[in-house]
């Protein structure tokens, strides 16, 4: 049903435009009420659920991030989701110029290898990692959730930038190295920053799913000290399950942060989406 | 000091020979063309010059030095790529220094020499730009501007005007026929265009293509513009060298005496070539050639026009005939009356008649045009 | 197609400087993280589920006792029940829904553009505040579904959506669809933009109405995108867990019980872990056999050419 753009507004565009529309605000209407009824008083929310918050109670925001420890639960989660962006986007864009242009030995076995990785889903090593990272004594610090998550990113990233530089022209390349560049040369002054837009969309991409990640943040963190958001939220409402407005505050703080950079960033995470799976 | 030795140099990718037998000297200061239809491994073998092919078998010498094992940066030659390969995240400035960079030149001295090749190019308005800000011909002359400043021993080009337009290109050849002249630097110039080939080589190296790579190795001909012109070697190089193309009509001989010999073709028509008639028998099929600029009007071959290709200058007659498959093309005058369906008589005067034997190979003109 | 076809995305072959061991180093990096983190797991749990094991002693060599154990327990068994009814549920909430919206919301008029944003945001949203915000509003006494149905005179229908063994699991993926819809809206979106124009004007004249353009032309031409979708709703299916655990942790009595948060619990809780990591081996044979049959199935099944 690919409308003719041509025509302005026939009566079957308009009906197109408002079915998407109901169907939309179905969508979001959860998450409008989370964030507008964070403002509310619990009594409110029990009395008029559907209704704008008589008057705005900005402190419970505050209430919020005091009773929730959210403070360090942000600082964690940022330095877990930061450390291991950094370095898998790192480690990923070496390994792909290595695996897209140069020659090795165990060039293709390698290769297969990590694309192993693209099917496996994390739990199926998770109770093993555990182990591991307390023998390694990780366990409890934010170490082993930058470690595990990094290395998790690592196929779906080394993936995509492969795909990138596929579409690299080697002739830059060659003129450099022609003028005199050496391989490391080579990779920094040329493909660095030619490969850039393919490792901010990539960066994008982990960005939002480490920020996510719940499974390793609860198995590997028991201490208050070192806990991320996810994990932190899933125990505040725990806490809390019967005080709607501060758990409501508490959700409205965690999550409005990584909305504001999906919509900032809307076009490199759905230009990465689509590489990474429907091409 | 740069002379170029190929020596028995071969190239294989996997899937058979694609460069074979190749020996070939091109000496200090001479601008060789290497030209052939594609696939003929016409840039493989300069990209083995260059160094970012490995050679296969053989050997390249740069100015007496075995360059097989020598890395690309270390022979001395400069490359100007088809696409230009400008590096896109850096300014015009950049582009051309970045050479000078990797090597170590403190940045005033960067700066003047980047400066001074710009000027020469008329770039230096432009050296904040980033490439893509660029037109075509702009970019290929900062391509050509890096190439100078690496002052290499010798240049190469792949096919670097076949980007641009048709009077860009008219532009750019002179640029490039100067450059030789102004550095007396070696060149090798790589293109499909034989027209580029004819205007800028000192000489000519025409390559094979497939089956008859295989054969005869990569070699087709070697030889000044003319020389190829006159005196190709084969039918492939008459049928290569030359627009529009040479005519060809199969014949077979009925006479054959010291520097002349007649053939027939099927339909009785006889025609005669002014050639070495030594090795040649009564009875061998023979393939005659003429080029269009040679066919006369006369009365040998009846024919009726095609079609009429008027450039002002000249126009040329395309006319269909029993004695060849393809239409017989003839240049006339630019002030013609012919018409689509006229009768012409075509003659061939038997001093520009080339013939090729079963084997495809010329049999040796009695005539020189050269000598005169 | 990303995984299914480009089994390698290797380069033409062609060296870059010479066929050293140096060029080695760059893969070096990436190579240790990923064996550390990815691989060396991979395989000790090979070992650890041949072991009892309570995590803190020797583990002691059990044989293959652990894989019978876990074909003889019930709630295992019924995990893997009803993973594949949520399998079935996301490729009708998450996959069709969002084949559907992408053709609806697919125009290049002003607004399009903002609806197909508003629709995906909830990809972006973590799984755990998705869980713990559903959890308000299929709440018994408060929740937002049991208001709404009170509001227009239903309140007999209200329920204890979540802790019910007969609507939980429908909760569970009816959220899941609202997270992930979005997702297969772009990916469908990405490859509708790919269809060209031409195609619908020529059925269009041909006097196919919209329903046949999209059963004629759209689906043919997306079925390789539908099996990559189908592929991802699967294998991301079987490894379900975030959103279990923050509604229902395989409550009530064992009816959302899917296979990973059985195997936390009989790790963590029971203090099992040999028993756990033999239930993460399964688990892991299971998603990689789905997923290379799968792949052949899709290979077999060629990509349309337009």
């Amino acid at each position: 049903m690919r409308s003719n753009t041509e025509a302005p507004g026939t009566p079957r565009d308009w009906l197109q435009f408002g079915l998407g529309a109901v169907v939309v605000a179905g969508m979001c209407f959860p998450a409008l009420w989370m964030i507008y009824s964070s403002f509310k008083t619990n009594r409110e929310i029990f009395r008029t659920p559907y209704a704008l918050p008589g008057t705005w109670h900005w402190e419970n925001l505050t209430k919020a991030w005091n009773e929730g420890g959210l403070g360090v639960l942000y600082v964690n989660s940022i330095l877990v989701t930061a450390a291991s962006v950094i370095l898998c986007a790192g480690f990923a864009t070496l390994a792909a110029y290595a695996f897209a242009r140069l020659e090795f030995p165990g060039r293709r076995v390698l290769y297969r290898i990590f694309l192993i990785g693209l099917l496996l889903p994390p739990p199926a090593v998770a109770i093993a990692l555990f182990t591991q990272l307390r023998d390694m004594g990780l366990l409890n610090t934010l170490w082993a959730l930058i470690f595990a998550n990094a290395a998790w990113s690592l196929s779906i990233t080394l993936y995509l930038m492969s795909g990138y530089f596929r579409t690299l022209k080697r002739e830059m390349e060659e003129a450099a190295r022609l003028e005199g560049a050496d391989t490391f040369r080579v990779f920094w002054y040329v493909i660095l920053p030619m490969v850039k837009p393919a490792i901010i969309t990539t960066a994008i991409l982990n960005t939002i799913n480490i920020w996510n990640e719940l499974m390793f943040a609860l198995l590997f963190i028991s201490d208050d000290a070192s806990r991320t958001l996810p994990a932190g939220i899933v125990r505040f409402s725990g806490f809390h399950s019967t005080n709607y407005a501060l758990v409501f505050a508490a959700l409205t703080i965690t999550t409005v942060p990584i909305m504001i950079l999906y919509f900032v960033s809307q076009r490199h995470v759905i230009r990465g989406l689509t590489a990474a799976r429907a091409d | 000091m740069a002379e170029i030795v190929f020596d028995k140099v071969a190239k294989d990718f996997g899937g058979g020979p694609v460069v074979r037998d190749v020996s070939l000297t091109i000496p200090e200061g001479e601008f060789c063309v290497f030209v052939g239809p594609s696939g003929c491994g016409k840039s493989t073998l300069l990209r083995m010059v260059a160094g970012l092919e490995s050679i296969t078998a053989g050997e390249i010498r740069i100015g007496g030095k075995r360059a097989n094992d020598i890395p690309p940066a270390k022979r001395g030659a400069a490359l100007v790529f088809q696409t230009y390969a400008l590096f896109p995240h850096m300014t015009i400035a950049e582009n051309l220094g970045f050479g000078l960079k990797i090597r170590g030149a403190a940045k005033a001295e960067r700066d003047a020499k980047v400066l001074g090749v710009a000027k020469d190019l008329e770039l230096d308005g432009l050296l904040e730009r980033r490439p893509r800000e660029l037109s075509g011909g702009q970019r290929q002359r900062v391509a050509i501007g890096r190439a100078m400043l690496r002052d290499p021993q010798v240049f190469l080009f792949d096919e670097p005007l076949s980007n641009l337009d048709a009077a860009l290109r008219v532009h750019t050849r002179l640029r490039i026929a100067k450059l030789h002249q102004d550095t007396g630097r070696s060149m090798i110039y790589v293109t499909h265009d034989q027209v580029e080939a004819m205007t800028l080589a000192d000489r000519i190296v025409l390559l094979n293509t497939g089956e008859r790579t295989a054969r005869e190795g990569s070699l087709a001909q070697i030889g000044t513009p003319l020389e190829l012109y006159h005196h190709p070697r084969s039918l492939f190089v008459a049928g290569f060298i030359g627009a529009p193309r040479m005519n060809f009509i199969a014949a077979r001989v009925v006479e054959a005496f010291f520097d002349r010999m007649v053939a027939e073709t099927a339909s009785g028509l006889r025609i005669a070539a002014a050639v070495c008639a030594d090795g040649i028998k009564i009875g061998d099929p023979v393939t005659l050639g003429i080029r269009p600029e040679h066919v006369t009007f006369g009365d040998t071959l009846a024919a009726r026009v095609l079609n009429v290709e008027r450039f002002g200058d000249s126009s040329l007659v395309y006319a269909d005939c029993a004695e060849a498959k393809e239409p017989i093309v003839a240049r006339a005058e630019g002030g013609t009356r012919l018409k689509r369906g006229d009768a012409v008589s075509f003659a061939f005067p038997a001093e520009h008649v080339h013939a090729f034997d079963a084997q495809e190979r010329a049999v040796p003109r009695s005539v020189d045009p050269l000598a005169q | 197609m990303a995984i299914a076809a480009q089994n390698n995305g290797l380069g033409g072959g062609r060296p870059g400087e010479g066929a050293g061991i140096a060029n080695l180093l760059f893969v070096i990096p990436a190579l240790t993280l990923y064996a550390l983190f990815v691989l060396w797991p991979l395989a000790s749990s090979l070992y650890y589920s041949l072991t009892d094991w309570d995590g803190i002693g020797a583990p002691r060599w059990v044989g293959l006792a652990n894989f019978t154990r876990a074909f003889a327990d019930d709630i295992h068994l019924a995990s893997y029940v009803h993973v594949t009814l949520y399998i079935l549920g996301t490729l009708v909430f998450e996959v069709s829904f969002g084949l559907v919206m992408a053709v609806m919301l697919n125009s290049d008029r002003p607004g399009f553009a903002l609806l197909r944003g508003l629709f995906f945001s909830p990809v972006v949203l973590s799984m755990s505040a998705a869980g713990v915000l559903w959890n308000f509003v299929f709440d018994y006494r408060t929740g937002l579904v049991n208001a709404m149905l009170k509001g227009i005179g239903l309140g007999d229908w209200a329920q204890p959506w979540l802790s019910q063994p007969a609507t939980a699991l429908i909760c569970v993926m009816l959220v899941s669809g609202w997270k992930f819809a979005g997702l297969y809206m772009i990916l469908f979106f990405a490859a509708l933009r790919r269809i060209p124009r031409s195609l619908y004007e020529a059925a269009t004249l041909e006097g196919a109405g919209p329903i046949r353009r999209f059963f004629s032309i759209t689906l043919p031409l997306l079925k390789q995108n539908v099996l990559i979708c189908g592929l991802l709703a699967v294998t991301g299916g079987f490894a379900g867990f975030d959103l279990f655990f923050t509604m229902t942790n395989g409550q009530p009595y064992n009816s959302t019980e899917v296979p990973v948060t059985w195997i936390v619990k009989m790790a963590f809780d029971s203090d099992q872990l040999g028993y756990g990591i033999a239930l993460t081996v399964i688990l892991t044979v299971v998603v990689s056999l789905i997923s290379l049959l799968y792949l052949r199935f899709a290979e077999r099944s060629h990509a349309v050419e337009y």
